[in-house]
C-alpha cells in the first residue's frame, strides 16, 4: 500500500468489505468475512497511516455503486440492484442515490423472510436463490454433486437440471417483483456470475412476464446485466470517493 | 487515481485505478476462509 501511494498521486482510498458498514464511524457489524471486526477500525487506522481519505462501504453495494456510476446502471435513475452469488444480495438506489435505510439494511433483498414448508419456522430468500441453494437443490434431485455452472450447460439435456433451475429462476423473480412492486425501478440489474449467461436472462424474463401475467400486471422495468464482473467490486470502491 | 481494496472471504484484492473503471496494476493475496489477516 505504502508502495502504491508513493509510485502514484493517489487522492482516495476505497474499500469493498463484506458485513453492515457504517461509513461515517468506520464499523463493521453483521455477517463478515473479517473475524475481528470489532477491534478494527479501517477508516480511522487508514487514514493515520497512510494520509489520504479513506472511503468503503459494503462489497455489495461497491458493486452495484460501480454499476451506476460507470456500468450498466448510467443514465437511470431508480435502481434495485441483485447480485447472485453463493446467495443473494442487492442494493437500492432512488434518484441514482444509494438507499440505505436507518440502520446500513436498506437494500438487502436476500435477508427477505420466507416461512418454510410445513410451518418449519422461517428463513431468509438469501438461502433459495443463490448458486448454493441451485446446486444443493439439484443434489437432492438427482444425488449427484454439481457446480451451478454446470447445472445451467445441462438446462438443455438433463431433467433435473431443468428442474433445480426453473425452481432457482422462480425463487428469484419472486424477490425481483415483490422488490419491483415496493420501488417501481426504472432498471433491474443482475450481478453475479451467472447474469452473465444469457439463458438465466432469456429464463428469469420470461418468469417475470408470466408471473406478472397471472396477477394481471406487466413488467414495466428494463432488465440488464451488469457489464463488471470480476473487477466490480474494485470499481465501485474507487468510485465511492466521486459520490 | 485511487486506491480501491476489495476484502474477500478467501482474498483481498488491491487496484490502483485511474479516471475510474482503468486499473493501471492489481494485486491480491489468498487466506483460509474467514481469517482474513487484518
Amino acid at each position: 500500500m505504502g508502495e502504491l501511494i508513493q509510485k502514484y498521486p493517489i487522492t482516495s482510498i476505497g474499500m469493498a468489505i463484506p458485513g453492515i458498514i457504517n461509513p461515517s464511524t468506520g464499523e463493521v457489524s453483521g455477517l463478515s468475512a473479517i473475524a475481528d471486526r470489532e477491534q478494527v477500525n479501517f477508516k480511522t487506522s487508514f487514514e493515520v497511516t497512510f494520509q489520504v481519505p479513506v472511503f468503503f462501504e459494503n462489497d455489495a453495494n461497491c458493486a452495484a455503486i460501480g454499476e451506476v456510476v460507470h456500468g450498466a446502471g448510467k443514465g437511470f435513475q431508480d435502481i434495485a440492484f441483485f447480485i447472485i452469488g453463493t446467495g443473494l444480495g442487492g442494493a437500492i438506489f432512488i434518484d441514482r442515490k444509494l438507499h440505505r435505510g436507518v440502520n446500513s439494511l436498506g437494500g438487502e433483498m436476500g435477508s427477505m423472510v420466507y416461512q418454510k414448508p410445513n410451518l418449519d419456522g422461517w428463513s431468509n430468500v438469501s438461502t433459495k436463490t443463490g448458486m448454493f441453494a441451485l446446486e444443493q437443490f439439484y443434489e437432492n434431485l438427482s444425488q449427484v454433486k454439481k457446480t451451478g455452472f454446470e447445472i445451467y450447460q445441462a438446462y438443455e439435456t438433463e431433467k433435473n437440471a431443468k428442474a433445480a433451475i426453473d425452481w432457482q429462476i422462480s425463487k428469484i423473480a419472486e424477490v425481483i417483483l415483490n422488490t419491483a412492486y415496493v420501488i417501481d425501478p426504472e432498471l433491474v440489474l443482475l450481478g453475479g456470475g451467472v447474469s452473465q449467461n444469457p439463458l438465466f436472462l432469456q429464463l428469469l424474463e420470461d418468469k417475470l412476464k408470466t408471473i406478472n401475467h397471472q396477477i394481471g400486471m406487466e413488467v414495466l422495468f428494463k432488465i440488464k446485466a451488469c457489464e463488471f464482473t470480476n473487477d466490480a467490486n474494485l470499481i465501485g470502491a474507487a468510485a465511492l470517493a466521486t459520490l | 487515481m485511487q486506491i480501491a481494496i476489495d476484502i474477500g472471504g478467501m482474498s483481498t484484492k488491491i487496484a490502483v485505478l485511474d479516471q475510474g473503471t482503468k486499473l493501471l496494476e492489481k494485486t491480491s493475496f489468498e487466506y483460509e476462509v474467514n481469517t482474513v489477516p487484518f
